[in-house]
């Protein structure tokens, strides 16, 4: 539904240019503390990334906070992560960390001095069922010559369900910003039914790739908040956008950022058209 | 107090002083027989007269005798005539056109000292031969390019069709178009108004002192009156432009007694899609069509029937109809004007204002359509009643029925169907109102009225209730019928001061409702915005406005000047909380934050009205803010400028009439850099930049300064000949000054460092249009 959302800014683009200016701007009273959290029910190890926020103009790699404590409560346990030196600004879980779905997790970091916390809710998440595919003719305008895969699963009932969707190719991820990172699902037109091999998205996979599609649960306001950082950090034309903003964060304390719990589900697909 | 009661006094008595005779009729085109709208008589021994309503109506009470008059409007030949008066009677002017060579040069169609005599002040009337030779965009002549062009007027930025009126946001004006309510004037994205020029007669703006006719909207009302038709012979005129072309006919149903107008355009970029050898180009689609119709009939001397409407439709699509947008406006307008006798008119108005668009694609895998609709319909009856000829009463009463539909969303999927439907709002809008023009003495004049408006929210739909943190609290259902009533009243006053034959002062006060708004927190406007009505949760908006000014016209109307100061005060201003959601929300009430506006300002204007070199020089000062509670981080209301708060706003447009032929036409135009969010850092998040903001519209964009030229070449005189061209040459924004419509910030994408991108729209852009008329 986003691609036809865009099909206003679409048309307006085809009219403007663009050009770089150099725009004198205000400068940040200070860094703030910047939190990208994520922490899903896998076996793999989660991360706590922390860095700072720069004066706009201000080039090179964010400052990394790499001497704050930060752990992770859920169920009652307490869990201590470290900092990966060979990674500043990274904070892994340590071993025996087992992350569930349908519990609370909060996170605390203490920084320089400074206390911050977060919570997130991490959801039960659908089974993905079936995975189809289809090469869409050459001469589109909108996705031509790409695959277009179709999904199925059931969408719980009688509850309002949010899903970040991310695929990997041949076992690796691909992503260069928050667009490319994964899609966000609002089930308010799905709500309960089956999604029966609908639309899942255009790709410019060949022949022969193994693509795993997976489906992850969030909250609330970790959907809200990672809708609004999809929104900051797009594309902003102008024509019919809101007021840019400040994006709000699920981190007390005065930070930015996103803690985020999902669940998740996975299944395969070989690209065979 | 005493003189208090001796105004009173004079108020009351005025309608008993004489035994007057009642001489009423129209004044029309002689050429055409279209009324014209605001001509004049002037009575010599009386030294007064009357003008003609807005169908070409007049009427006048005078004492038995015989008088000299003169029948006048701007661009036609003066009629003088006398008049003997014996008993009631009813006479039709006809006047003719000025020779082509004077019509190129009318400024106003009004009459000329209307600046400084009418007690009407904050308005303005815009002839449509004086729109036509203002430089445009791509050659169009636009209407609400042209308006945005006044004092007190601003628009968002290059191609907005929006505007906004004295601190008013765009929503808060009342286009209306024969009666007919327009809720989107954009076509294109607002790169042109839905406005043909070819089918428009008339155009008037009010910005203060609204009459109490008017209704619904806090900041201005946009009275855009359509063509009759001729009702002589037939014709035909129309335009090829780079762009778009149009064509117009008209004629006679039955000569003299009833005409018919039908007017069309269309854009056609997409055709020339056609012959690309691509065929991901060949299917794409991107053009605005529109029709106006218009038809009258004379039944008799004293009943006259009208019929009109509008249809228009902008679409977008790519890949055939994989993926579609389309939108656009239906209006009908209906109406029967009766004279109940020469002293009293009437006009009884059906009204059908619909607007809608659908999002989607109709083929293909995504079957998925998207529709949200408004639907107005209603009834309107205003009376005029001519007590004498200083004093004339309007009073009626207007009632509308809402439907807004702010989503349906159906989504196919093989066999699988899925479907989303945000509720539908009914509502009843209702408006009385009786307001009076009265020349009190012959210097002091003053027109008084009185409007209340009612608002009635119609169930049979859930209501959510809502926690002070804007959290639904809980859902009722109200069964079908009315579950919320708002009304108020709305006083409204102005009057003027002659201090001479050529200068004047004047003075106003207005307070207006609104009802309903539109559901976007941006500048511009884009066709998926929905409106929402005033409901439990929502308030009315109310604005109080107080203006005065000075009006001097100098070398017998010739150059005409002013300046008019205003404050404007405005409650339960809706704004919306940092990063809203407004599509497909049924919880859109829990998006908003209500609070107040301010706006004051200086407008001045000089005008040359006459000669080979004419034009004027509008200049605007002002300043908006509004106070409401938009971002839940910080304590309390925050106070902002508005997004079209322009400090400085200046346009200067200049016409010279080269020969009989050929004229130039130039228009330089300036404004303050628009009000903007400006970021003072920035993260990194999944590897994209995240600016961080200071507060909302604390930063200003670049200035906006644009030089545009015209000149316009007429075919050779030949009387003989019943075909007229004429070849339009214009070139917008002459330096090609790069005006910044937006500013991107993101990552350079070579180096990946912070970057500021300025979009513009429009560089230089030379234009052609040849105009025809047979």
């Amino acid at each position: 539904m986003r691609r036809f959302l865009l099909l206003p800014a679409m048309a307006l683009l085809a009219f403007s240019c663009t050009e770089k200016i150099d725009l004198q701007l205000a400068e940040l009273n200070e860094p703030v503390l910047i939190v990208d959290a994520t922490i899903d029910d896998r076996p793999t190890a989660d991360t706590v990334i922390l860095n700072y926020s720069s004066n706009y103009y201000e080039g090179g790699l964010p400052e990394a906070e790499t001497n704050a404590l930060v752990t992770v409560t859920f169920n009652d346990s307490t869990y201590a992560f470290s900092h990966m030196v060979e990674k500043p600004g990274y904070y892994i879980s340590p071993v025996g960390f087992s992350p569930q779905a349908n519990a609370l997790y909060v996170l605390n970091i203490e920084a320089k001095g400074k206390q911050y916390s977060g919570s997130s809710y991490m959801y039960q998440v659908p089974t993905i069922d079936s995975i189809g595919q289809r090469r869409l003719d050459d001469d589109l305008l909108v996705g031509g010559g790409q695959i277009e895969l179709t999904i199925s699963f059931q969408d719980p009932p009688n509850m309002r369900n949010y899903y970040l969707f991310r695929e990997s190719v041949n076992d690796t991820f691909y992503f260069e910003n928050l667009a490319d990172y994964g899609s966000l699902i609002d089930d308010f037109i799905l709500d309960g039914q089956y999604a029966d091999l609908i639309p899942y998205g255009l790709f410019d996979y060949e022949m022969g790739d193994t693509i795993e599609l997976y489906i992850h649960s969030l909250d609330l306001a970790g959907y809200e908040i990672y809708n609004a950082l999809l929104t900051e950090s797009e594309f902003k034309g102008g024509f019919f956008d809101a007021p840019s903003n400040n994006v709000p964060s699920n981190i007390s304390g005065g930070a930015r950022g996103l803690f985020l719990t999902h669940a998740i589900n996975s299944r395969k697909i070989v690209i065979t058209e | 107090m005493k003189q208090l009661l001796t105004l009173c006094f004079t108020l009351c008595c005025t309608a008993v002083l004489f035994a007057q005779i009642a001489v009423s009729g129209n004044i029309k085109d002689n050429d055409t027989g279209e009324d014209l709208i605001g001509a004049t008589i002037y009575i010599k021994e009386l030294k007064g007269g009357t003008s003609t309503n807005v169908y070409g109506f007049y009427s006048l009470n005078l004492p038995a005798g015989s008088y000299s008059l003169v029948v006048s409007f701007l661009g036609y030949t003066n009629l003088e005539t006398t008049l003997d008066v014996t008993s009631e009677m009813s006479k039709n002017f006809f006047l003719s056109p000025n020779s082509q060579q004077l019509k190129e040069v009318e400024i106003s169609a009004t009459k000329k000292d209307a600046n400084v005599k009418d007690v009407q002040m904050s308005s303005a009337n815009l002839g449509i031969d004086k729109i036509k030779s203002i430089p445009a965009v791509f050659g169009e002549v636009d209407i609400i390019k042209a308006v945005q062009l006044l004092p007190g007027v601003s628009t968002a930025g290059e191609g907005f069709s929006g505007f906004f009126v004295r601190g008013g946001a765009s929503d808060q004006n009342l286009i209306l178009l024969d009666e007919a309510n327009v809720y989107n004037s954009s076509h294109l994205f607002g790169f042109f108004s839905v406005f043909n020029p070819d089918a428009v007669k008339d155009v008037q703006l009010y910005k203060g002192g609204i009459p109490a006719r008017y209704g619904g909207r806090l900041a201005s009302v946009l009275d855009v009156r359509m063509k009759e038709g001729n009702n002589k012979r037939f014709s035909t005129s129309g335009g090829i432009g780079l762009i778009a072309s149009r064509v117009t006919v008209e004629g006679p149903i039955v000569k003299d007694k009833g005409s018919f107008l039908i007017s069309g355009r269309r854009t056609y970029a997409d055709a020339f899609l056609v012959f690309s050898p691509n065929k991901a180009i060949r299917n794409n689609s991107l053009y605005f069509y529109d029709f106006n119709a218009k038809a009258n009939y004379t039944i008799n001397e004293k009943n006259r029937v009208f019929a009109s409407g509008y249809f228009g439709r902008d679409v977008f699509s790519a890949d055939g109809d994989r993926a579609k947008l389309s939108w656009g406006n239906a209006t009908g307008t209906v109406r029967w004007n009766h004279i109940i006798n020469s002293k009293w008119f009437s006009n009884l108005t059906l009204i059908k204002s619909d607007y809608d668009y659908s999002l989607g694609g109709s083929e293909g895998p995504d079957i998925f359509k998207w529709t949200s609709y408004i639907n107005d319909l209603s009834g309107k009856l205003d009376i005029s009643y001519f007590q004498n000829k200083n004093s004339e009463w309007k009073f009626g009463g207007q009632i509308t029925h809402h439907t807004f539909r702010p989503a349906e969303i159906d989504i196919k999927n093989d066999d699988q169907f899925f479907g989303f439907n945000l509720q539908e709002d009914k509502a009843l809008e209702y408006g009385i109102y009786a307001e009076r023009q009265h020349d009190i003495t012959p210097r002091f004049s003053m027109t008084y009225g009185l409007r209340y408006s009612l608002f009635q929210n119609l169930g049979g739909r859930n209501v959510f209730n809502y926690t002070d943190d804007f959290e639904i609290k809980d859902t009722v259902y109200v069964d079908k019928g009315v579950y919320n009533s708002q009304g108020g009243l709305e006083p409204r006053m102005g009057m003027r001061y002659s201090l001479s034959d050529e200068a004047s002062i004047k003075a106003s006060y207005n307070r207006t409702y609104q009802y309903v708004q539109i559901a976007s927190n941006s500048t511009g406007s884009s066709p998926l915005d929905v409106w929402f009505p005033a409901s439990g949760n929502v308030k009315p908006q109310i604005a109080d406005q107080i203006a005065a000014g000075y009006f001097r016209n100098f070398k017998a109307n010739t150059y005409e000047a002013s300046v008019e100061l205003y404050y404007k005060w405005m409650q339960n201003s809706v704004d919306f909380k940092n990063q809203a959601q407004l599509l497909l929300n049924e919880a859109l009430e829990g998006e908003l934050r209500i609070g107040t506006s301010e706006a004051y300002g200086a407008e001045f204007l000089i005008r040359k009205n006459e000669g080979k070199f004419n034009g004027f020089i509008a200049y605007t000062l002002s300043k908006v803010t509004k106070t409401i509670d938009i971002d839940e981080t910080q304590p309390g209301k925050e106070t902002f400028a508005a997004p079209y708060d322009k400090r400085h706003d200046l346009a200067l447009i200049a016409n010279y009439q080269v020969n009989k032929r050929t004229s130039l036409g130039a228009s330089f135009v300036y404004a303050t850099g628009a009000a903007v969010t400006l970021p003072n850092g920035k993260f990194y998040y999944k590897g994209s930049l995240v600016p961080t903001y200071t507060s909302r519209n604390a930063g200003r964009m670049e200035s906006y300064h644009r030089f545009d030229i015209s000149c316009t070449v007429q075919n050779k005189k030949n009387d003989e000949r019943k075909f007229q061209g004429e070849w339009v040459f214009s070139i917008y924004n002459l330096y090609s000054r790069h005006n910044p419509f937006s500013y991107i910030f993101n990552s350079d994408e070579v180096t990946g460092e912070p970057v500021v991108q300025k979009m513009y729209l429009f560089p230089i852009l030379p234009s052609i249009t040849y105009n025809f008329k047979f």
